[in-house]
């Protein structure tokens, strides 16, 4: 005799999903202008910098594996600097008018949103489950098994502040290999996910035609510097580069996988600029320590390190700057090709002499980048501006703030709220 | 700056130990043997191949104060790609295998002057590892139906994996063996005839090919309900990795599969580890130890240490650590390569290392390995399971 258990991941999500049918009726009843009242204020909360929000958040996910509180917090205190209430209102009431004209329109909510989160990093934890709710769809989220955190106490501090909209948010768990319970989130009219390209492939390869899916797949940012501007103040700029490789251990999309040095004379520039970021890395070591990492990530890093090495013995003008174990990288390339970055305080300087050659360095990359952080004085930078948005960039911004995208940055070049909604139009009746 | 250290080693003397070591019927892990040669190997390596000589400079190695071989420092795989390393001029080279790059990438290569140990390493290394049951045939000239599920040499000429297929093919291949992967195309009704003819003879056959080659024949057996029986003594060799690709497979769960539609025993279908920047590759062990734990096994004249990426000192026995080969088929290149790779030894009840396991290839790493390029090669659409 087969006994059959019962598969308790999966009874954990058809629950979920049960509940999550009551609440949408809730989310409809209340009005989008009663939800987006919650939602900013739960906003507003985890943007004040006395946050109980942030501080547990950064607590519970270094017990769960995750990165240094200082770190946590240093991420979320920039992250969060415009993520304001007020922001989130007015950047739903801008897409909505823009979505909405048009005579007879009217904006319909998914019956539900399911979002595959994936990833280590906090932020998009945040925002995306409150974008698909401010459109009153209620939202299925599974949590990355790399931040069980953040999601969890998302829709705590929203339960805290409004119950019944609090209950328009579920967060489950199951193992990657759990593939009925991955059939069973799917069914859902829109998937948001965000991964690696191949997991996006293959999740939708599993979709109905006439599922929404709203992928979010491999994205990598750069760092260019125009020659003129590595002056006598370098390591000011320095410590802003070094900022940006360090913040969440250069783990996420935005942070840079490379940096160029435009211009003429752009070797001398590499070598300068650096030194100086190397420096700025090893004070970064002692005020916001790196996350331990494992096996995997070493292994990468000195096969990187030693590539470097080998390039320097062939007789490469190529430089290898390290901090104590594997703590951070700095590697002085002698030419722009691209190269692996293994993440974790890993940053290759290389040089381009001229603004077009940048398109030839980034080619290999161009469809996957996401931000650019450029220094450049006026003259050079609305050109540089232009080459780096038609080489698939979706945001210019300046070094130091790479991990601040404002609250509407249109993510990997997409319409925020597009994607979460329906949009339908009613055509008036015959004049008669 | 490299030193000259006037250590002169000749290579044809080197070349001649290692093949003789290769010829003997019976496989020793002569360890005095392997140190004395893979220092000597490495004085002539740091002397002829200039840009190793200055790696290992850096690293404060040198001929003249290496007092054993897991002193020598290893190139990393990744270097192949954007530096020539060989110990002889460029106009010697005879052939160069290349890896298995996407387009945009840069790929690994590696220059041959001479073939002879490349082909001794691998068939030798084949023969006891896939064949054993064989090895002691009498007249030592067996023949086998072979499927290979990989294009030929000739169409492939940079392809080390086509390279070695048709060497095996070529000294062991019965007149029935088939490359069934024929301009970019794997040739499903000619697999089918062939399958057939060799099902009906109840000889064993051999499936050799890429991981996603058998891929996809058991996509469409799977879709078509086929299931074979095939005769006892049949086996598998699959190679290569999903890296990349829509979808991965572990590689039990491809091994059940293979097993359930082509009627062939666990133990009979092995994986190969290998890589083009070696002369010499490794393969499960269960062919020649059913009975003890799979792990991955290699000929006498290699050399795996696994090792802490941080201390480069050698891992605590079973620990997970950075793969480290020392292949001395390697004599016109660099016969120690450190793999971006992670794996463990698999020891034996005394707790002494019997072989070792790969966990896996970096997900992030650049798509590499064989079996990337077969599929790209192949035209039918993908779907699952």
């Amino acid at each position: 005799m087969k006994i059959r258990w019962p598969d308790e991941s999966q009874e954990r999500l058809t629950a979920a999903r049960g509940r999550l049918e009551v609440a949408r009726e809730i989310l409809s009843d209340r009005g989008a202008d009663s939800v987006l009242g919650v939602l900013a204020a739960v906003l507003d909360r985890w943007q004040d910098s006395e946050s109980p929000w942030r501080a547990r958040l950064a607590e519970e996910l270094e017990a769960a594996g995750g990165f240094p509180v200082a770190l946590t917090l240093a991420g979320l205190k920039l992250g969060l600097e415009h993520w304001s209430g007020d922001a989130l209102r007015e950047t739903i009431e801008r897409e909505r008018s823009a979505l909405l004209c048009g005579p007879g329109r009217r904006w319909i909510p998914f019956s539900s949103t399911h979002i595959l989160l994936g990833g280590s990093i906090p932020m998009p934890s945040l925002l995306q489950p409150i974008l698909s709710m401010a459109c009153l769809s209620p939202v299925l989220v599974k949590s990355s098994s790399r931040d069980p955190v953040t999601a969890p106490l998302l829709a705590e501090s929203i339960r805290v502040i409004d119950e019944e909209i609090g209950s328009a948010l579920e967060v489950v768990s199951f193992p990657s290999h759990d593939e009925a319970g991955l059939d069973l989130f799917l069914d859902s009219p829109c998937i948001v996910a965000s991964g690696h390209d191949a997991t996006i492939h293959s999740l939708a390869s599993r979709l109905e035609n006439t599922t929404r899916l709203v992928a979010y797949g491999h994205r990598l940012s750069v760092q260019v510097v125009d020659r003129e501007s590595i002056a006598d103040d370098v390591m000011v700029l320095a410590r802003k580069i070094a900022l940006d490789v360090a913040l969440w251990d250069q783990q996420g999309c935005l942070s840079p996988a490379a940096l160029y040095v435009v211009g003429p004379d752009a070797s001398e520039g590499v070598a300068r600029l650096g030194q100086a970021v190397a420096t700025a890395l090893e004070d970064l070591n002692e005020t916001l320590p790196p996350s331990e990492i494992d096996t995997r990530i070493s292994t990468q890093i000195v096969h990187e390190r030693d590539q470097a090495a080998m390039r320097s013995a062939a007789g490469n003008a190529t430089a290898i700057l390290t901090g104590p174990g594997t703590s951070w990288t700095v590697v002085l390339e002698s030419d722009a090709s691209w190269r692996p970055c293994p993440g974790h305080r890993f940053l290759r300087l290389s040089p381009v002499q001229e603004s077009r050659d940048l398109e030839r360095a980034l080619a290999p990359v161009g469809v996957h980048l996401s931000s650019v952080a450029l220094t450049a004085p006026a003259p050079r930078r609305s050109e540089l501006e232009e080459r780096l948005l038609s080489l698939g960039a979706s945001r210019i911004c300046r070094p130091g703030r790479m991990q601040a995208p404002a609250l509407d940055w249109p993510h990997d070049g997409q319409s925020l709220l597009a994607p979460l909604v329906r949009i339908g139009q009613q055509e008036p009746p015959p004049i008669r | 700056m490299k030193r000259a250290f006037n250590i002169e080693v000749p290579r044809q003397d080197l070349d001649r130990e290692v093949l003789a070591w290769m010829a003997e019927p019976r496989w020793l892990f002569d360890e005095k043997r392997f140190d004395s040669l893979a220092r000597r190997l490495f004085s002539f390596q740091f002397e002829h191949c200039p840009a190793y000589g200055r790696y290992c400079e850096g690293r404060g190695v040198n001929p003249g104060n290496l007092s054993h071989w897991t002193q020598i420092p290893p190139v990393p795989t990744g270097a192949f790609k954007e530096i020539e390393l060989r110990c002889f001029p460029a106009e010697q080279t005879l052939r160069t295998f290349r890896t298995s790059g996407t387009s945009g990438q840069k790929q690994g290569a590696l220059h041959l002057d001479t073939l002879e140990i490349y082909e001794a390493s691998l068939i030798r290394t084949l023969e006891h590892l896939v064949f054993p049951d064989y090895e002691t045939h009498p007249t030592g000239s067996w023949r086998l139906p072979m499927c290979i599920l990989a294009p030929t040499g000739l169409e492939s000429p940079n392809s080390s994996l086509s390279h070695m297929f048709d060497q095996l093919v070529q000294a062991h291949g019965s007149a029935e063996t088939e490359h069934v992967v024929r301009h970019g195309t794997l040739d499903l009704k000619s697999l089918q005839q062939t399958q057939n003819h060799v099902h009906a003879s109840g000889l064993p056959w051999i499936l050799l090919g890429t991981a996603f080659s058998f891929v996809h024949l058991l996509e469409d057996m799977t879709k078509r309900g086929e299931q074979w029986k095939c005769p006892p003594g049949s086996r598998v060799m699959e190679t290569g990795g999903f890296k990349g690709q829509s979808r991965e497979i572990p590689r039990a769960d491809l091994h059940g599969w293979i097993s359930e539609r082509m009627g062939i025993p666990l133990s009979r279908i092995i994986n190969q580890y290998g890589m083009t920047e070696l002369g010499s590759q490794f393969y499960d062990s269960t062919l020649v130890d059913p009975g003890g734990p799979r792990r991955k096994l290699g000929p006498p004249w290699v050399r795996v240490r696994i090792l802490d990426p941080k201390t480069r000192q050698p891992v605590e026995p079973g620990e997970t650590g950075m793969v480290v080969i020392h292949d001395l088929a390697n004599t016109g290149s660099v016969a120690a390569i450190e793999t971006a790779d992670l794996g463990h030894h698999i020891l034996n009840p005394q707790g002494k290392p019997v072989g070792f396991e790969i966990l896996g290839r970096e997900p992030d790493a650049e798509k590499r390995g064989c079996s990337i390029a077969a599929d790209e090669m192949l035209t039918r659409p993908r779907g699952h399971r």
